[in-house]
């Protein structure tokens, strides 16, 4: 039914934007050209190519996309493309409207010039593997309040997994899980687990974490290269064995002054639960009837032997007043979400110097309330050429951003909690306000969802220079120093509501805290690059040094005591407690990278980093990371001439050994004592051990083997990858249990090795490609299996109550007891053991077997399409092949019998009295928190993520001035193709699904 | 040219020298720093004592497993509705396990550091040993606990039985069972070592600090319940017989055990943990809201027991169908206010003499009489005329101790001689010498230690 609504509105949506313009009459005497260049081997657009009319003047220059679109020209013009270090192209323009340019570079694989940078080949692509999202994904994307929600389905073995909330980050693997992570139902935990198994992100050449995303303006972004293979990450040592994300910002084209407006608005419908409904009143009353639940009114109004007549009279009655009662609580309490993202930006530059200034607003409300988003950011660049030897730049970026929530129950399970039969303006929520003392007593829902927020604020601010110099011909020195400044403030507030006690309601007293914490990054970097070509012989050195050093530090406060006269946040109680922190850590590397190319046909690359860390004790400071790479281009032999199709075929391979810190501080290393600790026993002071410790910690080692094909076919009509890698990683750092005797449940060990293995394919082609038509089409796949290979001298190690890792297995194998059914004689849940027997709850055992919490095949499809102004472009996104545990349904089933609500027809399928035959237990005998593999289910999924339909009214409206006025609707999480039977296949928690949302958008360049 | 460069770069590696890595932690000490005073050395042991505010630290969890409750539901703290039907393996687990040995890695703190704590002077010196000795006596009575659940009762002869690791430092270890003697001696050995150490000398800096330290009276108190439990009633006798010459409060004045916990009249406490309950350190979840969500009943058997009179059974410390109110300060002519009580006070007066008439039953009967009934006329129960069975001395412990995490105790050392059988309403059965005395070891343990499965 949804899913109809959404295809009708959409086709409305389509309508109304073709809508504004009628088609228009090709004969017109001057024309427009628009089109895209490319590098003619890999694909990519190229940014600020200069397009002129030959023997004129006049021209324009490719924009961020590698667009260009030039007016006023005849069938007889003859348009020049240039480009540094590409070969100059003409094309005549004839009857075409859309001409695309593929550009073929000077000399091959190696880095042209060195000007400004932008063009510069990135030399590792030549031998390593490294994945590039297309800029159009930023500019042209989904208003996100973070851009890591755009990286989805853009590059294969890029696994993202998004989370429902406004604002929450998402996981991101590449190439599989490499670290032991856990699948956890604990937040804490579960973050340990991500920390270890999560890429490294690097802005601009800075290491960032993943909690800045928030903080950046996806629209500032010119690139993201994902590094997959051992070659292309040795230049990040010690960090990069997870992969890396490097994200690049825009710097200013060369050109004419433009100017950009972008608004786009977004409206966030009430989505439901999934899957799932909620059960109605009738039922609900029934349910808490039949099962005697004390704080239900269905069993509250049950005629009793000793009532009196008129008792039972009015028992009756109100009984069916309440069943025709039926509150849809998640409308009641969401609303229609806003979503407003505003974006100014202006670039250009003359022959030495160029820039770019860009300001955004991002204001994205929750589904609740108290939920939202916002985010201020505003960055400039600068380039400048000093002479023909010397250029410096400059760049700097300043950004805010706010996030805030309801941070009482979470809103998510408040809806489970409030009756059907209760209503907004009901007077005593018997079920959720039991009148039991020392509870927090609530008016209504709304009280309760306001009555404790969390709101944070992070201010971020990074300053940037680097200098570049050609201290003789092939021999550069680049230098680069910048400061990062971090600045977070998170506030509690819990109003002092009113509290049950024995004479009745009191008032609470209120909480508020604060928690600062500051960071400051400083980093310097310098390297030297060295060229020469002799004859059929190109060679190429990079060596340097980096060193980064951190220092974070807070200070945060809790105090009791709200007076309710002024601001919370200031009406505190000045009776607080403190608590400060402060730490320090840095690391020095050194690396150095070598390159020999043999007349563009065969290449060698070896690169080597010495990384130390501060958070190793000194005699195991320093590790070293290494790795080597060869590439064949097999299409310049000249047996291959018979294969003349084929435009580039590539061959390469490497191999790279690279180590991941996951999860090492300094104090795990030995025994350190907490005198920071801020609580007091008594008014004194308490010391305690910081944490377990393990002095034999050392890095996780990840050796990876890569072997891949680049080709490109038909005329630079379809580029492709398709690569195969076995990742080793052994030392395996993993918070494993320990023996709970010695007082500590988990520690961080080395326990074993793993293996992933793989098969990644690319794919992009223009489909169809006519004089005013394109279609193009991109295709990513990728297969990862994941196998633990080894745990040293152990056969199994388990984890908490749902971590298992057992030799040959995956590292994220749903460990659950196997579920046999009821018995239905007692209603009691019955479970296999391992050899098929049926035994009773407590003593089941857990087992593998049903699948894997990771999906192995993930990947992504677009379609772009482009008829003369417009511009329709679509992602789907799937995975497949893994398993989800459906934690609302065990919630349901667990709760029920404390007065929750289950899903509709939940009643019909519980055992009720001896005989039946029902899929699920009578709830008031189960309340087993363990896992089963009742609620593992199927959570494959194709996702129709987007559809995006841009026009460009310029040419019709023939605004003076004006080079594109594109007028864009999108809409997104259209349809889900699932067999998960919960919320979302991607979500874990109780939480909401992926929202779908409706954007309207005007941009404006000028 | 290229020997330029490689002058830069070995330049460059000289100039960035490896001090630049030297960074020690800001925030945390270590091990010799940390405990370079005698001052750190007593936060040390402020943070064992305030490890034990928190009601998990508590043994009340075992009252789930005795007799004393007759309803319990799961709510939404299924463990102890498990433990109510002796389940202890159904997730969530019993915790008492992990959190003992917590305390006990707490204790091990102290122990450990003992001898690297320098001393100025003989002052010092006496300082660092009461401290010491404090951390002793806490770790016996963690082991004890321990042992008492999660192994056989330990009768005098069964030594040779599985007991429990014995987990006497701090780092890392993978350990079997000890033998069940083998962690007796250990706590009577800990109990004697710090028993020679402690002073007589009031420790504590006030009066009112001396129920708040594990002292002299608190680890007699201990040996004592330990001598008791493991039937060595001489002992029990000897460590017991310190205390019977100490007044209890009038009935009059039995309020004051419970509200008045810093009044001079009050000696009936010898060892509690203050009540952060109301300050930012309190741990939410209390017994009180244990008692809430599980939506306990106390049985009818116990609340008949008592005798007319009885202070102990007024309302306002048991509500027929209630909570019992030990842990709350109720509303009454003193409070306008219900108010958790959590000072919990591990170590009564009462107790001792209830070990002592105990103790001394076999010998000297008329002696045991004359205790009981010391006890019994504070706190208004009719008195015995004639002398004691074991069976009133257990009676007079249950409407003494209820709600204190000493009944399941009971049961396990005495079912088998006094032949008591606990049912349930679904009817399991807890019968004498039943393996479900013997708690499970939770999985904790058993995933990672291969010693014990």
């Amino acid at each position: 039914m949804n899913a109809i609504k959404t295809k009708i509105s959409l086709v409305v949506l389509v309508v109304s934007v073709l809508g504004f313009g009628s088609f228009p009459l090709k004969a017109q005497e001057s024309r427009t050209v628009q089109g895209i260049v490319t590098d003619a081997q890999t694909g990519e657009s190229l940014i600020g190519v200069t397009v002129i009319l030959k023997n004129t003047s006049s021209g324009v220059i490719t924009n961020y996309e590698g667009h260009y679109s030039f007016g006023g020209l005849v069938p007889e013009s003859v348009l020049q493309f240039s480009y540094i270090g590409y070969e100059k192209q003409e094309v005549k323009v004839g009857e075409k409207a859309i001409i695309d340019v593929q550009l073929e570079p000077v000399s091959h694989d190696l880095e042209a010039v060195v000007v400004f940078g932008e063009n510069r080949k990135d030399v590792r692509s030549i031998t390593g593997s490294v994945g590039k999202i297309d800029t159009k994904v930023f500019s042209a994307g989904t208003p996100a309040g973070s851009f890591d929600q755009l990286l989805q389905g853009q590059v294969a073995g890029l696994a993202i997994q998004s989370s429902g909330e406004p604002g929450e980050k998402a996981t991101i693997r590449i190439r599989g899980n490499n670290s032991l992570g856990i699948r956890a139902k604990d937040d804490a935990e579960l973050v340990s687990a991500n920390r270890a198994n999560e890429p490294l992100y690097i802005l601009n050449g800075t290491p960032i974490s993943s909690d800045v995303f928030n903080t950046i303006n996806p629209d500032d972004i010119v690139d993201i290269r994902v590094l997959k293979d051992g070659l292309s990450t040795v230049e990040y040592g010690t960090r990069g064995a997870n992969g890396v994300i490097e994200i690049k910002t825009k710097r200013g084209i060369v050109g004419q002054t433009t100017y950009n407006v972008r608004y786009q608005h977004t409206v966030k419908p009430i989505s439901g639960l999934g899957g799932i409904s909620l059960m109605q009143s009738p039922e609900k009353l029934a349910l808490e009837r039949e099962l005697e639940i004390v704080t239900g009114l269905g069993f509250i109004y049950t005629p009793q032997p000793d009532d009196s007549e008129e008792e039972i009279y009015i028992k009756n009655k109100r009984y069916r007043q309440l069943e025709s009662v039926n509150t849809n609580w998640l409308k009641e309490l969401s609303r229609v979400a806003q979503v407003k993202d505003l974006q100014v930006s202006m670039s250009g530059g003359a022959n030495d110097t160029r820039y770019y200034l860009s300001t955004s607003y991002y204001d994205e409300q929750g589904g609740y309330e108290t939920s939202g988003a916002n985010r201020f950011t505003t960055r400039f660049n600068l380039d400048h050429n000093l002479n023909e030897d010397v250029s410096i730049g400059f760049d700097s970026s300043v950004g805010r951003s706010q996030r805030s929530k309801s941070n009482n129950t979470s809103p998510a399970s408040l809806i489970y909690t409030l009756q059907p039969y209760e209503t907004a303006s009901d007077e005593d929520f018997i079920a959720r306000n039991p009148l039991e003392n020392s509870i927090q007593y609530f008016e209504d829902p709304f009280e309760e969802l306001n009555s404790r927020t969390t709101d944070l604020t992070t201010w971020r601010l990074d300053l940037n220079t680097n200098l570049s110099w050609v201290i003789a011909t092939g021999l550069n020195l680049n230098a680069r120093a910048g400061i990062t400044y971090n600045d977070g403030e998170n506030n509690i507030i819990t109003l002092p509501n009113r509290m049950v006690a024995e004479a009745g309601l009191v008032k609470g007293e209120g909480v508020f805290s604060k928690n600062e914490s500051k960071a400051l990054t400083s980093r310097g970097n310098i390297s030297l690059d060295y060229s020469k070509h002799m004859g059929n012989h190109s060679l190429s050195f990079n060596g340097g040094t980096e060193y980064i050093h951190t220092r974070s530090w807070g200070f945060g406060f809790t105090s009791r005591g709200i007076s309710e006269k002024v601001d919370p946040e200031i009406g505190a109680n000045p009776q607080a407690t403190i608590s400060t922190s402060k730490y320090y850590d840095a690391l020095l590397g050194f690396y150095m990278r070598g390159n020999y190319n043999f007349n563009s046909k065969y290449n060698v690359t070896g690169s080597f980093r010495y990384d130390g860390s501060s958070i190793l004790p000194e005699d195991k400071r320093f590790v070293p990371a290494w790795g080597v790479g060869a590439a064949w281009n097999v299409q310049k032999e000249d047996w291959f001439e018979p294969f003349y199709f084929f435009d580039q075929f590539k061959l390469r391979a490497s191999y790279g050994v690279n180590y991941n810190s996951g999860g090492i501080r300094q104090t795990l290393g030995l025994p350190f004592y907490d005198f920071t600790n801020s609580d007091t026993y008594r008014g004194e002071r308490v010391v305690n051990l910081l944490e377990f410790w393990n002095s034999d910690l050392k890095f996780e080692r990840a050796r990876q083997w890569s072997l891949a094909l680049d080709f490109g076919l038909f005329s630079h009509r379809i580029y492709g990858t398709i690569e195969g890698y076995v990742k080793n990683t052994d030392d395996l750092l993993a918070a494993v249990d320990i023996p709970v005797s010695n007082g500590y449940s988990t520690l961080l060990r080395n326990i074993g090795q793993l293996r992933n293995r793989g098969i990644e394919v690319q794919l992009s082609a223009v489909a169809v490609r006519t004089d005013d038509f394109r279609w193009t089409t991109s295709l990513n796949f990728a297969y990862n299996d994941n196998e633990i290979t080894d745990l040293y001298l152990q056969d199994e190690i388990k984890v908490g109550s749902e971590g298992y890792f057992k030799v040959g297995e995956p590292t994220n194998s749903a460990y659950v007891k196997h579920w046999a059914g009821v018995n239905p004689v007692n209603g009691m849940p019955l479970y296999y053991d391992e050899n098929g027997n049926i035994v009773a709850g407590g003593v089941a055992p857990q087992m593998t077997g049903f699948g894997t919490y990771t999906h192995p095949v993930t990947g992504g499809l677009t379609h772009i399409f482009n008829y003369d102004d417009l511009e329709v472009s679509t992602l789907f996104t799937y995975a497949w092949g893994g398993v989800n545990y459906n934690n609302l349904k065990a919630r349901m089933i667990r709760n029920v019998k404390n007065g929750e609500v289950p899903y509709d027809g939940f009643m019909s399928d519980i055992w009720l009295k001896p005989g039946d035959e029902k899929p699920l237990p009578n709830p008031k005998f189960f309340s087993d928190t363990s896992v089963n593999s009742l609620f593992v289910e199927n959570a494959s999924y194709i996702r129709w993520k987007n559809i995006i339909v841009r026009y460009n009214l310029s040419e019709k409206l023939k605004l003076k001035g004006i080079s594109a006025l594109k007028i864009t609707a999108q809409a997104n999480n259209l349809l889900t193709i699932t067999g998960y039977d919960g919320i979302d296949p991607e979500i874990t928690g109780i939480g909401q699904p992926l929202p779908r949302s409706f954007t309207m958008g005007l941009d404006v360049t000028f | 040219m290229k020997r330029n460069i490689a002058v830069v770069l070995c330049c460059m590696v000289l100039f960035s020298s490896c001090e630049l890595l030297d960074i020690t932690p800001k925030h945390v000490v270590s091990q010799e720093k940390a405990f370079n005073d005698v001052e750190s050395y007593e936060m040390a042991l402020n943070n064992v004592f305030r490890t034990m505010t928190t009601s998990v630290m508590t043994m009340q969890t075992t009252d789930y497993a005795s007799d004393d409750f007759s309803v319990v539901v799961p709510g939404y703290a299924p463990t102890n509705y498990n433990i109510y039907n002796w389940d202890y393996q159904t997730q969530p687990q019993p915790s008492v396990w992990k959190y003992q040995y917590f305390l006990i890695a707490n204790e091990n703190v102290l122990i450990d550091n003992y001898f690297i704590v320098p001393a100025a002077d003989e002052a010092e010196q006496a300082k660092i040993d009461q401290i010491y000795a404090q951390a002793l006596g806490l770790r016996a009575w963690s082991l004890f606990n321990i042992v008492q659940l999660y192994a056989p009762h330990y009768n005098g002869q069964n030594g040779n039985e599985e007991g429990i690791p014995l987990k006497l430092k701090l780092e890392l270890e993978y350990l079997r069972k000890a033998k069940l003697g083998e962690v007796y001696q250990q706590i009577f050995s800990d109990l004697e070592k710090a028993e020679r150490l402690l002073t007589e000398s009031e420790y504590a800096p006030s009066v009112n600090d001396k129920a708040y330290q594990f002292g002299l009276d608190a680890v007699r108190a201990l040996r004592a319940r330990v001598a008791l439990f493991t039937n060595d009633l001489e002992m029990a006798k000897s460590a017991s017989a310190h205390f019977i010459n100490t007044e209890l409060l009038n009935k009059e004045n039995y309020w004051m055990l419970w509200e008045d916990q810093f009044g001079s009249l009050n000696k009936e406490i010898l060892f509690m943990t203050h009540d952060l309950s109301d300050t930012d350190d309190a741990e939410l979840i209390d017994y009180h809201v244990m008692y809430e969500t599980n939506k306990v009943r106390l049985s009818g058997e116990l609340m008949d027991s008592f005798s007319p009179g009885d202070v102990r059974q007024e309302a306002s410390y048991i509500g027929p169908g209630q909570m019992p109110y030990k842990h709350v300060i109720p509303v009454n002519d003193r409070n306008d206010q219900m108010d958790r009580n959590l000072h919990y006070k591990h170590f009564r007066l009462a107790e001792q003499y209830l070990i002592y008439a105990e103790a001394v039953l076999p010998d000297d009967p008329e002696e045991a009489m004359r205790v009981l009934n010391i006890l019994k006329a504070k706190r208004g129960a009719e008195l015995l005329t004639t002398v004691p069975t074991m069976d009133d001395i257990l009676e007079e412990r249950r409407r003494e101790l209820f709600a204190e995490g000493l009944r399941f105790y009971d049961l396990k050392r005495l079912s088998d001689e006094m032949n008591i059988v606990v049912e349930r309403q679904d009817g399991t059965v807890l019968a004498p010498n039943s393996p479900l005395y013997i708690w499970e070891i939770p999985k904790e343990e058993t995933n990672s230690n291969p010693y014990i499965n």
